[in-house]
């Protein structure tokens, strides 16, 4: 479904991704995991149009992504949870969520859709009036990903969405992921906790200073001891 | 039934603002006149600005050269065609044989605005912050530069005279609700969502799948086009256009009254473009009486300084008048 072959992203002269390579087949879960600054969030800003590689290629349903601009990328069916929440503070819980589906013109689905993001985040349901700024993080978490589901994506992207979240709020967020991919929404999520983004994920890469080190099934990478002293403490 | 009582709140309100409109047109001395015009051409001023700086954050402080270039269409459409013969010897034929009114002058005006910025906004709208800031104050002073120097055309540094004082307050209140009531639309469309999260987050809105450059360049264009109109106004008020009036003062003038009033208020901008106006009026009294010069422009300052520690984000921050928020202040109703 999304192949990404050879990726070199530059911030100035500095280059932070060397040639990443992988690939997301449909229905799949795949799981990027690496420490901060190995490059993650670049990757994904890349495949969403946000920013723009200097070298590779990324390729969607047989389509190249890299020329159109993020909005384009979204009406493909890409959708992308960004890192840090990044939701509108100023619109309420309601309309953050509507503004998820702003290129969709089928009013009434929109409605009901709000309505199946609300039941898989209850905390929502009492705030969809409230300002999305007076939110606790995890329900601005829950909120941002709500956000992004607006869309109807086929591909769910997720930057670290435990980040910052306590213990509970963490399982609820990756219930609901499970839940997701029941369903059979692809996700691609990429994660520095990494022993749970393991435990829910199809396969896994993992990424250190801007190049992919490790690849494969999940329960091949929980099991790898470089993978265990990394990143899982020991 | 709630809404129903502030359709009429709002019905009664326009009312009596027409009415005062009349009363002034028809009765009022020259002096308070000319002020009310200056006020109403302010609020046009202000509130375009606020919707392409406070809604949508775009850095401009170049809006006032879409007032200049509004201003000159405008004088060069409504000078009688004997002076355009003599003055303006660049201009083709056919437009110096002919004078326009006033409403297809301030019409054309916004158009030719809103289309310059059009194309300046595709090539400014790509930077953010600062360096939109420093661009678009370079456009800013390119218009001048032109207005200086295009003898056959703008005149130069002379300036257009003698222009036709079709402005009235019929006019230029007329404009400012019409453009008070457009960008309210605006605000509350799906569009208006669209432009506080391009302000908010701009890759957040990116994400989500709003075109981000497509939401800012309609607000700058939009802006340009009221802001044109504020201009041909000023011109058959004035009578006189010169390349120094759409300048550095005015340019910080209006950023003033739209700090103050609340970026991203548009009723805000109103009632702070209404006091200033009048602020600045009562200080230019004082000034001639107490005959100290500039302590005006002092006052003015320390004004805008104690909001700013006092209420950073403006008077009415980003929220709009309301009749509820009306109520509770006013327990008389």
């Amino acid at each position: 479904m999304l192949e990404v072959t050879d990726l070199e992203v530059f911030y100035g002269n500095i280059q932070a991704l060397h040639g990443i390579s992988f690939k997301v087949e449909k229905g799949e879960t795949v799981t990027i995991i690496g420490s901060n600054g190995a490059g993650k969030s670049t990757t994904l800003l890349a495949i969403a149009g946000l920013l723009k590689p200097q070298k590779g290629e990324i390729k969607y349903l047989d389509k190249h992504l890299d020329k159109l601009s993020a909005y384009q990328i979204v009406s493909m069916g890409i959708s992308l949870c960004p890192e840090g929440r990044r939701i509108f503070t100023s619109l309420s819980v309601y309309e953050n969520l509507l503004m998820g589906a702003v290129q969709r013109r089928d009013k009434k689905a929109v409605r009901d859709d709000i309505h199946w993001v609300v039941s898989l985040f209850p905390d929502l349901k009492d705030r969809l009036e409230q300002q999305g700024g007076t939110l606790s993080g995890g329900q601005q978490q829950m909120l941002a990903i709500g956000r992004a589901l607006m869309s109807k994506p086929k591909l769910l992207i997720l930057d670290e969405p435990s980040l910052g979240l306590s213990p509970m709020l963490v399982n609820q967020i990756f219930e609901v992921i499970a839940m997701l991919k029941n369903i059979g929404t692809t996700v691609l999520l990429v994660e520095q906790n990494a022993r749970q983004a393991l435990e829910i994920a199809d396969r896994g890469y993992v990424i250190e200073t801007g190049m992919i080190t490790m690849e494969g099934p999940s329960s091949v990478l929980k099991n790898s001891d470089r993978v265990k002293s990394a990143y899982l403490g020991g | 039934m709630n809404k129903n009582k502030h359709a009429l709140y709002l019905m009664i309100s326009m009312g009596l603002f027409f009415c005062a409109v009349y009363l002034l047109d028809a009765y009022g001395n020259h002096y308070y006149q000319r002020v009310s015009n200056l006020m109403m051409i302010y609020v046009i001023l202000t509130v375009s600005l606020n919707l392409s700086n406070g809604i949508v954050g775009i850095s401009s402080l170049g809006q006032i050269g879409f007032m200049s270039i509004g201003a000159y269409v405008s004088a060069i459409l409504t000078l009688p065609p004997g002076l355009k013969e003599h003055w303006l010897t660049g201009l083709p034929h056919w437009m110096s044989t002919i004078q326009s009114g006033l409403f297809p002058a301030m019409i054309l005006a916004g158009i030719l605005a809103a289309a310059i910025a059009f194309l300046v906004g595709i090539v400014i709208l790509r930077l953010q912050g600062v360096f939109a800031a420093v661009t678009t104050l370079g456009f800013l002073i390119i218009v001048k530069v032109v207005a200086e120097n295009w003898m056959t055309v703008t005149r130069g540094g002379r300036g257009i005279s003698s222009l036709p004082t079709y402005t009235n307050l019929w006019w230029t209140s007329a404009v400012a609700v019409i453009t008070v009531y457009v960008v309210l639309r605006i605000i509350r469309s799906p569009y208006g969502r669209s432009m506080l999260a391009v302000r908010e987050h701009d890759l957040a809105a990116q994400s989500i799948g709003i075109n981000a450059p497509r939401i800012r360049l309609l607000a700058f264009v939009i802006s340009a086009f009221f802001t044109a109109v504020a201009g041909a106004l000023w011109a058959n008020l004035i009578g006189v256009v010169s390349p120094g009036s759409f300048y550095l003062w005015l340019t910080l003038l209006i950023i003033i009254m739209m700090v103050v009033g609340g970026m991203g208020s548009v009723t805000g901008s109103v009632f702070s473009a209404i006091g200033f106006t009048i602020l600045l009026e009562l200080l230019r009294g004082f000034e001639n009486k107490i005959a100290v010069y500039g302590i005006s422009s002092i006052i003015f300052a320390i004004v805008f300084m104690l909001v700013i520690i006092f209420h950073p984000d403006g008077v009415m921050g980003d929220r709009e008048f309301s009749w509820d928020w009306f109520k509770r202040i006013t327990p008389l109703f």
